[in-house]
């Protein structure tokens, strides 16, 4: 009998239905990988039917969990098996922990509130779990709080808490969503190895197919709150039946294969020498962000930028923008130095502003909430032409057909617009001014894939039919691979590799890109198949 | 942590020279013609200069600003300025004893009323708010919030007034001397009359209190309610009695903490309307009467005994909201 | 002291429905209901101010005259509810009701500038301190956490008597001093809030945006900031009102607001007290308390009803 079965089972929010009919089954020692963009409802099933969405949330359906069905269940009920049969794993480490209780009593409360225990049974058992999610030094750090920890720590510490009353099914929420690939690549090994060495269900959410098919023996599609595909994970991704799963399966963009001919000479765009930044934090210290940057970017080229997060990538990009200074080096648009290092704010000629311009990674914050996206996109044209009122009417008009937006969304605010469309207004806004050089820091990073896929091709269209150059930000290999022709992988805030992206995709001369992409998921299940 | 507690010295101190300062302007050129208001009723123009001459009233306020600060009002021959230990206020005009002797004899009275109604406000407006969040929308919610609305917008004067007539007028006419009028009776001499005496004073102050505070509490709750720890807590299977009073109440409480310490502050330094309606006699009282009769070094020293309150206690807000934050490395 | 400088600000408010301006505004307050109950009653609390003179007129007593002989009975007890004096008489003959009309007029008179001119005042110099920072912004802070430990009634009282002229009467308006007053007083408390929100926005994505454009200071202040930080402050406008109204009322009943005879809720409530006549004529001490009561619920409502629709992601 499975450990899991969902029967039709149907969610509706606020009363509007957000999960219709959704059906599949989990069996013990199992893994079941749940995939779907965000909003395809594959957190809302589950979190729904084991009552953690609270009373705003009506569930129809079946959810049988070892014989008992949980959509009929009492609260009470549900609460006496949360956490001790079913453990959970969510999303962001940054969020999931409460920032002012240190971890061990955090972790002791898990077992406390289905077990009576004493004191110290707790406390060896919380030093236990720690040691065995791979935190070192359990003992000392029982007394430290989150803050204390980084983001895969943190993850691991939810997954103790999880893991706490040896429960029979774990259901983790996209888990590594929010960590940088090298410690994604650490968690799901962790997660394999606790599923086996406890036999425990695992149902794994994720939007990243590849996590999936890391860990999955089974899966499920998920699209617009139904499934539409499901089976064993082999079978699926190998043959998929349905449109959208051969959509989803799809890589983002075809990675850039090496020229036939030799390759294009670019004249020198934009030079970055010996460029150094530090932080201070107090009168003493001093924190080096950035080390001894050197960078050219040429007339009509994309330059991929990689870095995990603290590596520095947005320091740089600001200060390529000219929105921070630099302690030390140059930075020359054209020949012409137009960073000031070691002064304390930025100071730029008019006109080499006009022409590097930003696309910012929050597609939120990035427009003001309170301006209709017409005075948006009217703002570069009033702060640095003389174009009268119609004329820049005109051109806004333009802007957003040249990013596949339609012309009544002028009267629109942003708040109105999905974080893809604002995104692509954040692109219209830099590009009014024709600008030489766009910085994108991390501009798909919160978009789903489809989406993602559109935008990375408008700016591929961007360089081939206006020249126009581009520095593009990210931690996301395949992305920078499918449309970067060169590369620099930043590394604790120095260059460790740069060059063309083929070449130092298919033979990294450094360890760390190495571990960088050797760290993509899918990669290592890659290994196993073939081995 | 220790640059941060010399900063917020610094920066106390700073603050209560300058409203030394600028309560001594001010006081300066408000009563224009103190030696009048202060000598005997009938004095002749000679009897008005002794006066002026005496406190020294004629010198210019930079002078008289030395004096205060360092010679002070001379008390058998013993200098007795702020400069010096004890740091003296002065010297009332009117009744003749230390600024600092005044002050100190009527502080156990605002301050028995102030702690009381602290007491009081606090705990019933953190169960109000934790339960009209946790019941957010509900009948039960918006009953107790309008209620709290209500009182809200009840001035203290009114709220005293309307006490007193029901729980004091009606009830003593219907025989039942359950409160007394007015009053004060310290606490190391009967604890229970004290406590009697006191309770309505408290209920005014509370009640105009709570309005503020349930809705501050609720808001806090609800945001923190929102939150994904707070999910985490819930997929531990805990029970949502623990959940919203150990977790959420836990991490919503800053706002509240920092409001509290300002709101003590601001009734320590007196509580006028309700020691005039209630008749006791604290130091807002004190004050007001000084300020009346032009005795101003007792309004500088009120003045700057307020100041030294509200600095102690946003100091003391401050260091107990960074206690309550994990230590950064 | 607590840094009473970094108040969370609003600034992601990004909810769900565009921000309102004009007429579309005005729709939405109507329909909140708290907006609506605020709305309807300080409507009828304008009218009513307004209305004092036709009263006055129409009942044929003045605020300040006395009537003893209609209105007071042998052993000095005032008339309760008549023909002739709607809400009765005062312990000097003198009819509640009209006294209570005009009183709101004084209550409306006060506030309303009163936090206006806070509001002016606190904002400019909130906002200027955020962007300016440095220097300028610690001495302002400094100044700030001055006058917020300075004892309300008891300062007002000194500034009070600053007023007292040569022969003892009121060189200026009273009316005048008690709205410089409380506007000395409140103004800190605009200036702590628009300076938290500028300086969050300060570091927003859309403020860099702006600078990568070209943008100048001026630009950045006018079109990115203020249309930011002015829906809060204008919240918090509303929230101040009844605080300043109250105000005014406690200063009037302490008897060093705005004196008899002229007409004040508050020293109306003191009379009534403090004669004790308002146990025979209950209406003494209850006209000016239920308009005082009703006047600061209606801006409560109106502002709590004004939250919800300007700033819903608020405090």
């Amino acid at each position: 009998m499975p450990l899991l079965q969902v029967e039709n089972l149907g969610v509706s929010f606020r009363s509007t239905p957000v999960v219709h009919d959704v059906s599949f089954t989990v069996d013990k020692a199992r893994t079941l990988g749940i995939v779907g963009e965000s909003g395809s409802g594959k957190s809302m099933s589950l979190l729904a039917a084991t009552g953690l969405l609270g009373p705003g949330a009506v569930v129809n359906g079946r959810t049988l969990f070892d014989g008992t069905d949980l959509v009929t269940a009492s609260p009470r009920h549900l609460r006496s098996i949360r956490g001790r049969d079913i453990g959970f794993v969510f999303q962001d480490p940054s969020s999931n922990l409460h920032p002012l209780v240190p971890i061990g009593r955090q972790i002791g409360e898990a077992l406390t509130a289905h077990h009576r225990l004493d004191r110290k049974t707790v406390r060896r058992r919380v030093i236990e779990l720690l040691d065995e999610v791979g935190i070192p030094r359990a003992q000392e750090r029982l007394d430290d709080h989150p803050v204390h920890f980084s983001g895969g720590m943190r993850q691991r510490v939810m997954i103790a808490i999880a893991l706490a009353n040896n429960p029979q099914l774990v259901i983790a929420d996209e888990p590594t969503t929010a960590l940088d690939a090298t410690v994604q690549a650490s968690i799901l090994a962790l997660l394999r190895r606790l599923q086996q060495d406890h036999g425990m269900a695992l149902v794994l959410v994720s939007h990243d197919l590849a996590v999936v098919s890391e860990l999955a023996d089974d899966v499920v599609v998920m699209r617009s709150g139904r499934v539409v595909e499901s089976g064993p994970v082999d079978r699926v991704y190998n043959a998929p039946t349905h449109s959208y799963t051969v959509e989803l399966l799809e890589p983002l963009a075809q990675p850039v294969a090496a020229p036939a001919g030799p390759r294009p000479e670019r004249p020198e765009l934009v030079r970055i020498e010996n460029l150094t930044k530090g932080f201070r934090i107090s009168r003493k210290e001093h924190r080096p962000v950035l080390w001894d940057i050197d960078l050219r970017i040429g007339e009509g080229e994309i330059v991929g930028l990689v870095g995990e997060s603290g590596s520095g990538k947005s320091t740089l990009s600001r200060i390529v923008t000219g929105l921070d200074v630099a302690d030390t080096g140059t930075v020359s648009f054209r020949g012409t130095s137009y960073v000031a290092s070691g002064k304390r704010r930025p100071v730029v000629d008019p006109q080499v502003r006009r022409s590097i311009q930003m696309v910012f990674q929050d597609p939120y914050g990035s427009l003001n909430p309170r301006r209709k996206i017409a005075q948006i996109l009217a703002a570069p044209f009033e702060l640095s032409t003389d174009l009268p009122g119609p004329q820049i009417r005109r051109r806004v008009g333009e802007l957003l057909e040249s990013v596949g937006l339609p012309g009544d969304f002028v009267d629109r605010y942003p708040v109105q617009l999905s974080g893809g469309q604002r995104q692509r207004v954040a692109i219209a806004r830099a590009l009014a001014l024709d600008p030489a050089l766009v910085v994108a820091d991390e501009p798909v990073s919160a978009l789903d894939k489809t989406t993602a896929r559109q935008i990375v091709e408008l700016l591929r269209s961007l360089r081939d039919e206006r020249g126009t150059s581009l520095l593009f930000v990210s931690h996301d290999l395949g992305v920078v691979s499918a449309l970067c022709d060169r590369v620099a992988v930043l590394h604790d805030g120095v260059i460790v590799e740069q060059g063309y992206t083929d070449e130092v995709f298919a033979d990294p001369a450094h360890d760390y890109t190495r571990t960088l992409l050797g760290a993509v998921p899918g990669s290592t299940r890659k290994e196993t198949v073939d081995a | 942590m220790l640059r941060h507690v010399t900063h917020l010295i610094t920066r106390s101190v700073t603050t209560l020279v300058l409203v030394l300062l600028a309560a001594f302007v001010l006081t300066r050129i408000a009563y224009r013609d103190p030696a009048t208001m202060l000598a005997p009723r009938n004095a002749s123009q000679e009897g008005i200069e002794a006066v002026a001459r005496a406190l020294r009233l004629d010198d210019p306020w930079y002078l008289q600003l030395k004096h205060y600060l360092f010679r002070g009002p001379d008390i058998q021959g013993a200098p007795m300025g702020l400069m010096n230990w004890p740091p003296a206020l002065g010297y009332s005009f009117r009744q003749n004893t230390p600024v600092t002797e005044l002050i100190l004899s009527k502080v156990p009275v605002t301050a028995s009323l102030a702690l009381g109604a602290l007491v009081i406000w606090m705990t019933l407006s953190l169960v109000l708010g934790v339960e009209t969040a946790r019941r957010e929308g509900s009948a039960v919610d918006h009953g107790l919030s309008g209620l709290a609305y209500v009182a809200l917008s009840l001035p203290t004067f009114l709220t005293g007034m309307l006490l007193s007539y029901f729980l004091f007028f009606t009830l003593s006419t219907h025989g039942l001397y359950l409160f007394p009028s007015s009053g004060y009776v310290p606490l190391s001499e009967n604890p229970f009359e004290w406590a009697r005496h006191l309770l309505l004073p408290w209920l005014t102050l509370a009640i105009a209190e709570i309005g503020i505070f349930q809705r501050v509490v609720r808001g806090s709750m609800l945001e923190v309610l929102g939150t994904d720890y707070i999910r985490t807590a819930r997929a531990k299977g805990l029970s949502e009695r623990v959940v919203h009073y150990r977790h959420a109440l836990k991490a919503a409480l800053n706002p509240v903490i920092t409001l509290g310490g300002l709101e003590l502050a601001v009734i320590m330094g007196g509580a006028i309307v309700t020691e005039t309606i209630f008749g006791l006699d604290g130091v807002g009282r004190l004050a007001v009467n000084a300020a009346l009769e032009g005795d101003f070094p007792v309004v500088i020293g009120t003045t700057v005994f307020t100041a030294a309150v509200f600095v102690a206690c946003s100091f003391a807000v401050d260091l107990i909201t960074r206690w309550r934050e994990p230590a950064r490395i | 002291m607590p840094d009473l400088w970094t108040e969370p600000a609003g600034v992601d408010t990004l909810t769900d429905t565009p921000p309102r301006n004009g007429r579309r505004l005005f729709a939405a307050l109507v329909e909140d209901r708290s907006a609506r109950l605020g709305l309807g009653t300080i409507v009828l609390v304008v009218l009513a101010a307004l209305a004092a003179p036709l009263v006055a007129a129409l009942v044929g007593h003045g605020a300040t005259e006395q009537f003893r002989e209609t209105a007071l009975d042998a052993s000095g007890i005032p008339i309760g509810l008549s023909s002739g004096f709607w809400l009765g008489a005062d312990g000097e003959g003198r009819d509640v009701l009209v006294r209570t009309l005009y009183g709101t007029q004084i209550s409306l008179l006060v506030g309303i500038p009163a936090t206006t001119l806070a509001m002016v005042i606190g904002t400019i110099i909130g906002v200027a301190s955020g962007l300016a920072g440095g220097i300028f912004d610690r001495v302002t802070g400094q100044v700030i956490d001055m006058v917020l430990s300075f004892p309300f009634v008891v300062t007002a009282l000194s500034l009070l008597a600053l007023n007292r002229g040569a022969d003892g009467r009121p060189v200026v308006s009273p009316i005048v001093v008690v709205v410089v007053i409380i506007a000395a007083f409140t103004w800190t408390y605009f200036a702590r809030l628009s300076r938290g929100l500028t300086v969050t926005l300060r570091s927003c994505p859309f403020v860099d945006a702006a600078v990568t454009l070209g943008a100048g200071r001026r630009w950045i202040l006018f079109r990115e900031v203020l249309p930011n930080v002015l829906p809060v402050i204008v919240v918090y406008w509303a929230v101040q009102l009844p605080a300043s109204i109250v105000a005014e009322a406690t200063l009037s009943f302490l008897g060093v607001g705005i004196q008899a005879p002229t007409p004040s809720l508050g020293n109306m409530i003191a009379d009534a007290q403090r004669t004790s006549l308002y146990q025979v004529q209950p209406w003494y001490l209850l006209g000016p308390a239920i308009a005082l009561f009703v006047i600061v619920l209606g801006f409560n409502a109106f502002s709590s009803g004004l939250r919800n629709v300007l700033d819903p992601k608020g405090r």
